[in-house]
C-alpha cells in the first residue's frame, strides 16, 4: 500500500461523511441554488478524486506505506503536545509564560544553544505581547503575569 | 488619469504610507534572505498586523515586503546555492557557479538590477492594463465571473506542481473549507457539525498562516537541523553596480524579455514568480547564442529569470485587483486584506477607489525602486543575515503565528484552526499536495458559488445561457478546453513521483 492510496481512502470516506451532512441542508428560499448542492457537489467531487488516488496506478518508485522515522514521530509529538499546551493554558497561564515554553520546547527540538535559547524564551513573548498591546492594541491574555507586564 | 494620480501621489507621500513600505521592504529582506522561510510566509505573517492600519498603508506593507523577499531570496542563492524562496530556485545554481568563479558581485548585483527592473515593468504594465481591463470588466455579468472564476481554478490545478490529481484535491478541499459556516442567503448553518465557532466559516487567515508559516516550523522540527550549512561565506566586495554594467550592456534584450514572459505568466491565476522563473530561464537558455554555457556561471540567465519572478509578482495583481481572481498565493492574501477592509476587488474598484488603487500602484513603483538601495544593503549584510540562528528564529515565527491567529477573534479558536492547518500543510507537503491551490479554493469558492446561484436564478435552468454572452461563451469554452488538458495531464502515466518538500516550499 502506499501513501497515496491510504489519502485517497481517507479522502474517500470524509466525502461520503460530508455528502451525507450536506443532503441534511434544508432548503428555506426556493429561489437559485439549494444551500446544500454546492457543498453535496464540492464533497462528492472530493470522494470522487480521493477514489481516482487510490485506483490509479502509480509509478514503482512511490513511497510504500511505512511507519514514520523515529524523528518524524518524535516532531510530530513535539508539535501536537506543544499545540495541546498551547491551547490549555494560553488564556490561564498567559501569552508570556506559554510562549517562553513554546519557545524553549521548539528551539531544544531544533538543537538551540541554551545560551541563545533561553533569553529568548524570556524576552521574545515578553517583546511580543507588549508591542502587540501597546502598538496594535491587541489584548493578549496576561494570565499568571496580569499586572506586572506593562 | 493625471487628476487622478496626483491625488494619488498625495496618498502615498505620507509618512505613514512611506513608513509601511520601508518596513514592509525590511521585513521581506529578512524573511527572504532566510533559507526556508518563503515570500508568502512573509506577507501571511504581515496579515495580523495589516488589522490595525488604512487600507493604503496595509497594502504598502504587503506589496514592499513581497517584492522585497523576492529579490533577497537570491542572497543565499548565489552564496550559498540555497534558494531563499521558491521563486529563486530555477537559476540558483548558476548564480552559485558564477559566485564560485569568484564574480559574487556579478551574480548578485545582476539578480538585484533585473529584480528592479522585471517589478518596475510589471507595474508598469498593471498601471496601464489594468484599467482598460477594468473599464472592460465592468459589463461582466454574473455568467462571465462565473466562467472566469472557474477558468481561474482550473489554471490552478494546471500549473500546481506535477499531479493535477492532488492539485485538484487541494482545490476541491480548500472550496469545501470555504463552505463551512452560514450559508450568505438562507442563513442554514454548513458543515458546522455543532461547533460555534464555525458558524461564521473558516476565517482564511489562520488557514494561511498555518499551510505557510507553522508549516515551516512542523519542518524545520521534523529534518532537526537548520537549511544553512556551516562553509565559509564569500565575501562580498567592490562595487556592485559596476559590476553588473557589462551585463546591462551585453543582455539589454533579456531584462525585456524577461520581464515581459513574468508579467505574462503572472496573470495567469496559480503560476505565480516561480513557474515565471523557470520558463524564462528554460526559453533564455532555447534561444541563447551560447546555451552550452548554462550551468557554469553563465549571466545571460540570471537576467531573464530574476527579472520574470519579480514581473510575475506584479502581474499577479492584474487579474487580483480587475476580477478579484488572485494570481498567486501572495495575491490571495492581499485580496483577503482587501476584502478585510471593505475593499471588493473588481472593475467597480478602479471607479469607486480610483485614487486609492493608483496609489496602491505608486506603492508598486516605489516599492521596486526601493529594491536597489535596499538590495545593495542587503548584499552588504548578507554575511550577518545568513548567520542568523533559526533554530532560535523558528519558535519566534511560531509566536507570530500564535498571536496572529488570536488577533482576529481574540479567540484561542483561531489559535487551534492555525496549528490545525500548519500540521495539514505539512501532511500535504510532505505527500506532493501543492498548498497554494487550497487558500486560492478557500478564497474563490465563495465567488464561484455566488455566481452559479446568480446566474442559474437568471437562467432558471436553461444551462445554454451560460454560453449565450460572447465573453461568457469565449470564458466557458477556454475552462472546458483547460479541463481537457488537466484530464489529459493526469491520464498520462506518471514517470516520478514528486519528492517530498525538503527546503524549499511550493509557493514563492
Amino acid at each position: 500500500m502506499t501513501r497515496d492510496r491510504l489519502i485517497g481512502l481517507a479522502l474517500c470516506i470524509a466525502g461520503c461523511i460530508l455528502v451525507v451532512s450536506a443532503l441534511q441542508i434544508r432548503r428555506v428560499i426556493p429561489i437559485g441554488i439549494a444551500p446544500g448542492t454546492f457543498p453535496i457537489v464540492l464533497a462528492g467531487l472530493l470522494g470522487g478524486l480521493g477514489l481516482v488516488l487510490m485506483v490509479r496506478r502509480t509509478p514503482p518508485a512511490a513511497p510504500r506505506l511505512s511507519w514514520p522515522a523515529a524523528r518524524t514521530m518524535a516532531a510530530l509529538a513535539v508539535f501536537i503536545g506543544m499545540s495541546a499546551f498551547a491551547l490549555m493554558a494560553f488564556e490561564r497561564l498567559g501569552f508570556v509564560v506559554t510562549g517562553a515554553v513554546i519557545v524553549l520546547a521548539v528551539g531544544w527540538m531544533l538543537h538551540a544553544g541554551w545560551r541563545m535559547l533561553i533569553p529568548a524564551a524570556l524576552l521574545a513573548p515578553l517583546t511580543i505581547q507588549v508591542v502587540f498591546e501597546n502598538a496594535f492594541s491587541v489584548p493578549l491574555p496576561a494570565g499568571v503575569l496580569a499586572g506586572l507586564i506593562p | 488619469m493625471i487628476e487622478t494620480l496626483l491625488s494619488s501621489s498625495a496618498l502615498v507621500f505620507q509618512p505613514l504610507v512611506l513608513l509601511a513600505l520601508l518596513s514592509g521592504a525590511a521585513f521581506g529582506l529578512f524573511v527572504g534572505a532566510i533559507p526556508g522561510l518563503s515570500a508568502t510566509m512573509a506577507t501571511a505573517l504581515l496579515v495580523p498586523v495589516t488589522f490595525f492600519m488604512d487600507p493604503l498603508p496595509a497594502m504598502a506593507l504587503i506589496v514592499s515586503s513581497s517584492a522585497m523577499a523576492i529579490c533577497a531570496g537570491d542572497i543565499p542563492a548565489a552564496i550559498l546555492r540555497i534558494p531563499g524562496t521558491p521563486a529563486s530556485a530555477a537559476y540558483t545554481d548558476e548564480a552559485y557557479a558564477l559566485t564560485r568563479k569568484g564574480q559574487a558581485n556579478t551574480a548578485l548585483g545582476t539578480l538585484l538590477v533585473a529584480a528592479a527592473f522585471g517589478g518596475l515593468f510589471g507595474s508598469i504594465v498593471l498601471m496601464t492594463f489594468a484599467p482598460v481591463l477594468a473599464s472592460f470588466a465592468i459589463r461582466f455579468s454574473a455568467f462571465e465571473y462565473f466562467w472566469l472564476a472557474m477558468l481561474g481554478l482550473s489554471c490552478v490545478v494546471l500549473v500546481s506542481g506535477n499531479d493535477p490529481i492532488k492539485a485538484a484535491i487541494a482545490l476541491i478541499l480548500g472550496m469545501t473549507l470555504s463552505t463551512v459556516g452560514l450559508d450568505a442567503m438562507s442563513g442554514q448553518p454548513r458543515f458546522t457539525f455543532g461547533v460555534v465557532e464555525l458558524m461564521g466559516g473558516v476565517s482564511f487567515i489562520p488557514v494561511m498562516i498555518g499551510v505557510f508559516a507553522t508549516s515551516a516550523v512542523i519542518r524545520a522540527l521534523v529534518k532537526g537541523r537548520t537549511a544553512t550549512g556551516d562553509d565559509p561565506l564569500p565575501q562580498v566586495r567592490g562595487r556592485i553596480l559596476r559590476a553588473v554594467w557589462p551585463v546591462l550592456r551585453r543582455y539589454p534584450f533579456g531584462f525585456l524579455r524577461g520581464s515581459a514572459i513574468g508579467t505574462g505568466i503572472g496573470i495567469l491565476p496559480g503560476a505565480g514568480g516561480d513557474l515565471a522563473a523557470w520558463i524564462s530561464y528554460a526559453l533564455s537558455r532555447r534561444f541563447s547564442r551560447t546555451p552550452s554555457a548554462y550551468g557554469t556561471g553563465h549571466p545571460e540567465g540570471l537576467v531573464d529569470a530574476g527579472a520574470s519572478n519579480n514581473a510575475g509578482l506584479s502581474g499577479a495583481w492584474v487579474p487580483a485587483l480587475v476580477f478579484g481572481i488572485p494570481g498567486d498565493a501572495i495575491t490571495a492574501i492581499a485580496l483577503g486584506v482587501l476584502l478585510m477592509k471593505g475593499l471588493n476587488p473588481g472593475p467597480t474598484l478602479f471607479t469607486a477607489d480610483a485614487p486609492l488603487l493608483y496609489a496602491v500602484f505608486l506603492c508598486f513603483l516605489l516599492a521596486n525602486i526601493l529594491l536597489i538601495p535596499l538590495g545593495l544593503l542587503a548584499i552588504r549584510l548578507s554575511r550577518t543575515l545568513l548567520k542568523v540562528p533559526q533554530p532560535v528564529l523558528m519558535p519566534v515565527i511560531l509566536l507570530f503565528c500564535i498571536v496572529g491567529s488570536f488577533a482576529i477573534n481574540n479567540s484561542v479558536f483561531g489559535i487551534g484552526a492555525m496549528l490545525a492547518f500548519g500540521l495539514i500543510g505539512y501532511v500535504m507537503e510532505d505527500n506532493g499536495f501543492p498548498v497554494a491551490p487550497l487558500i486560492l479554493g478557500l478564497i474563490l469558492g465563495p465567488l464561484v458559488e455566488r455566481t452559479l446561484s446568480q446566474a442559474s436564478i437568471i437562467a432558471r435552468g436553461d444551462v445554454l445561457m451560460f454560453f449565450e454572452r460572447p465573453v461568457s461563451l469565449v470564458l466557458g469554452i477556454v475552462a472546458i478546453v483547460v479541463w481537457g488538458l488537466i484530464i489529459l495531464k493526469a491520464a498520462r502515466k506518471p514517470r516520478t513521483q514528486p519528492a517530498p518538500v525538503t527546503t524549499k516550499e511550493t509557493s514563492s
